[in-house]
């Protein structure tokens, strides 16, 4: 086997003490960066990147990628334990994760978390690996219809990652669309909703909204709660021992999280957050007993966790093969490449063989250092949240205002993440969530930046997005799923006269 | 060189000892790092310039450069921070032909003067563009490309990384002085401009010349010329637009700035270090390895070729709002 030789040689260099060793600061800067709400990979590889200047190219790709997928595993840890996501792409995680720890399940919950974040990542580097040619070939073709149709079917399939009232979900969804509309329209250059505000010209930041709306939102709601032992749990391996149901239940949601999250990360500009909150859709759809989730089900974590850790790793698809950055932090790691004088492009793998396998082999190092850092030695992380409230809640806001400041250098951000803070814990307070916002606010601008780009190259019409093959089955899958969530609210809603 | 490396250790030495004004000024300007703000993130083909070259001046100086960050809106606010910095000798802007050329004509509410609030320092290096298309389309030059957009008017489409950017707005005097039609189809970022021309979305993209290369060498796209006055010397092969069109340059650029008030003395030393740091034959080198090309112009060159693309741009802004 051809793939099987290049990646022995892959080891070979992965192996080497430099690239080990720098793959061991990768992965555990990444794990600590993804523990501590609020810092996260887009700051940490940016402010990392000067000093890969000074490293073999090689050795500075595989540190900027351990940082980047290392903090998807140690972001599940704060979600669980405090309800704070770590990265914004565990905020789903949060919403069964956390109920979990509360039932006392805290360390089944961060044990079937790290298998399936395993999981996940072994799925998306076996993608990686032997799949590369064919899903860049796949993504390579898809234009602006097929983004628009695919982000569509993720919108309406995720607006249901509520458990109150679909009505508020929606209003939530609505408020997030707006959020992302502030900034320059990209097709007229015209400034939307920025008040003359220079700082607006580039609208929020996914990271100020959603550590705001997650982070600093819980932190000034606890404060009003009587302060529960939770954060005291002793995480000792046994209590991470899953029951049998967990064990049966594990599998198919983490194999299907996995799938959809290596599809989502291969497509340049989805990204994990997407790819986590469209996993959580698809297990609530799927589930026999959807009010479960919200309060503690296992699909609920174990889905989006895979799906996170695949889409971090099938992330690098499109930005080695096609030389095409998917996110802001792989463009930076693009960047780092660029400095060494390396173009990434088609020719990459076969140019630079040594270190896309090198690169390869890494991911599977790392991967299982991960597993190290995460299971034995869980105990480090969680010691880090486990201060008392009063040191714990005072530094992880100060925490988030110097992660969110080093994104970009700019207070203002520090002034809207409060802000999103406060406006989280109003709508907490009169039962509305922000999963919904943050989905709409990710989602939105995409949305409106393909369909406007979709019609201005069809010439207006809209019917060209259902005649082009890929588009069109997304947009019947679409239509499909909107007419089962019409049919089965009338039933319930028959159902629930029935009984009264 | 070495004359002047003395001269630098010997003032930081007197600083040291010694107080009063004029030792002061030299301290300011040694002893304390002298930071190069740029606005737009790290790892940008911008980026990498400012660092190559903070590196050299470092290493020849004896006293830290560094390069800082500050990215958002469009880059004004790493502009504004120069601004606001004032003229302390130790803060400076990075600045390029979107933050200091196109965005004064195009953004009503910026907070700085891009003639009034900076002086000059050196314009360093240019990048060219490079107009693309596939091979799909048959065509090499652009005489065919203009051929072929006057035969179907309006119908051609054109890529470019975002309304308003250099690669834009080359195209829309590129459509002016040809005397043709095409429509703009944007995009977020100049690589997924290039995917969309991969996949056959639009027929022709404009992208800086330094994150092409991959996709040139693979044979995916095929670059019909650049934008810049001269030929790139990477391509040699692929013609510039103003063999065909007469003094048309639209060429991306990065041209030191220093705040108003800064004292002329700082500014010409300054200006002439970076002219310096740029011809260094292993500087020049990594620069035109990563696609610029070197133009090192002296203050006065400077000035003058800053006040000349402010005009251009507000020429091109016109037209695309037009």
């Amino acid at each position: 086997m051809d793939t099987l030789s290049a990646l022995v040689g892959g080891f070979a260099i992965a192996f080497s003490v430099q690239n080990l060793q720098y793959c061991f600061i990768g992965v555990t800067l990444g794990t600590l960066i993804g523990v501590l709400p609020g810092i996260g990979s887009l700051a940490a590889v940016s402010m990392l990147l000067p000093i890969t200047f000074y490293l073999e190219p090689t050795t500075a790709l595989v540190m900027l990628a351990g940082v980047f997928y290392g903090a998807e595993y140690g972001g599940s840890i704060a979600s669980i334990l405090l309800r704070l996501p770590g990265t914004p792409s565990t905020a789903i995680t949060c919403l069964d994760g956390h109920p979990m720890a509360k039932a006392g399940r805290a360390g089944v919950a961060l044990f079937v978390t790290t298998v399936a974040s395993f999981l996940g990542a072994a799925i998306g580097i076996v993608i990686l690996m032997f799949f590369s040619p064919y899903l860049a070939a796949v993504a390579r073709n898809f234009t602006s219809a097929e983004y628009f149709a695919i982000i569509l079917l993720g919108l309406i399939g995720a607006s249901t990652i509520t458990n109150g009232s679909a009505f508020k979900a929606l209003m939530m969804v609505v408020v997030g669309l707006l959020l992302g509309t502030v900034g320059t329209d990209l097709s007229s250059g015209a400034q939307r909703f920025t008040l003359g505000a220079t700082t607006l010209y580039d609208g929020f930041g996914i990271v100020v909204v959603a550590m705001g709306l997650f982070g600093i939102s819980e932190i000034i709601h606890s404060i009003r709660l009587s302060r529960s032992a939770l954060t005291d749990q002793r995480i000792a391996l046994r209590t991470m021992i899953p029951t049998r149901q967990d064990m049966r239940e594990f599998p198919m949601p983490a194999l299907r999280g996995a799938g959809i999250g290596a599809f989502i990360g291969a497509l340049p500009g989805a990204g994990q957050t997407i790819a986590a909150f469209m996993s959580y859709a698809v297990e609530k759809k799927l589930s026999r007993r959807p009010e479960k989730f919200g309060t503690g089900a296992i699909e609920g974590i174990t889905a989006p966790e895979s799906s996170n850790n695949a889409a971090s790793i099938t992330a690098f698809i499109p930005t080695l093969t096609l030389g095409i950055p998917g996110s802001a932090t792989m463009a930076l790691i693009l960047g780092a490449l660029l400095i060494h004088g390396i173009t990434p492009g088609p020719n990459l793998i076969s140019n630079n063989p040594e270190m896309f396998w090198g690169l390869v082999a890494s991911f599977w190092i790392g991967n299982i250092i991960l597993v190290i850092l995460n299971l034995p030695l869980i105990n480090i992380w969680v010691r880090l949240i486990q201060l008392p409230y009063n040191y714990l809640y005072p530094g992880i806001i100060v925490l988030v205002c110097v992660g969110v400041f080093a994104v970009n250098l700019n207070v203002y951000d520090v002034v809207f993440v409060i802000f999103f803070g406060f406006a989280g814990y109003l709508l907490k307070v009169y039962g509305f969530e922000p999963a919904p916002v943050l989905l709409g606010f990710v989602l939105g601008p995409m949305l409106e930046e393909n369909l406007r780009r979709a019609l201005l190259v069809h010439r207006g019409d809209f019917w060209a997005i259902f005649e082009r093959p890929i588009s069109g089955t997304f947009m019947a899958m679409s239509a499909l799923l909107l007419l089962w969530m019409v049919v089965s609210a009338v039933r319930s809603l028959r159902r629930g006269s029935r009984r009264t | 060189m070495l004359n002047r490396r003395n001269f630098m250790i010997a003032s930081v030495g007197t600083a040291m000892t010694m107080a009063g004004p004029v030792s002061l000024r030299a301290q300011a300007w040694t002893d304390q790092p002298v930071i190069f703000i740029n606005p737009f993130s790290a790892g940008s083909s911008v980026d990498v310039v400012a660092r190559l070259i903070a590196d050299n001046m470092t290493a020849r100086l004896g006293s830290p450069f560094r390069v800082q960050n500050r990215t958002g809106a469009s880059g004004a606010i790493g502009v504004e921070a120069v601004k606001n910095a004032g003229a302390d000798g130790l803060t400076f802007l990075v600045g390029s032909s979107g933050s200091m050329g196109i965005n004064p004509s195009r953004l009503p509410d910026l907070p700085y003067d891009a003639r009034e609030d900076f002086v000059p320092l050196s314009h360093v290096v240019s990048f060219p563009q490079a107009v693309c298309v596939t091979p799909a389309k048959g065509i090499t030059t652009l005489e065919e490309l203009i051929a072929m957009a006057r035969e179907r008017p309006g119908e051609l489409r054109f890529g470019s990384s975002g309304t308003g950017s250099t690669a834009h707005l080359a195209m829309e005097l590129l459509q002016a002085r040809a005397g043709i039609e095409m429509i703009h189809v944007p995009y977020r970022g100049g690589s997924l401009a290039i995917q969309g021309l991969i996949a056959g979305e639009i027929d022709v993209a404009t992208e800086g010349l330094p994150s092409l290369p991959g996709q040139i060498d693979a044979g995916e796209i095929v670059p019909i010329a650049v934008t810049s006055e001269a030929r790139s010397p990477n391509y040699p092969q692929v013609r510039a637009i103003a063999e065909t069109i007469e003094g048309f340059d639209t060429a991306a650029w990065i041209l030191y700035f220093a705040p108003a008030g800064t004292d002329p003395a700082i500014v010409e030393t300054l200006s002439a270090e970076l002219v310096t740091s740029v011809n260094d034959a292993e500087v020049k080198a990594r620069l035109e390895e990563i696609g610029a090309v070197v133009t090192g112009r002296d203050q006065a060159a400077s000035a003058a070729f800053h006040a000349a693309e402010l005009e251009k741009w507000a020429e091109a802004v016109e037209l695309a709002t037009r």
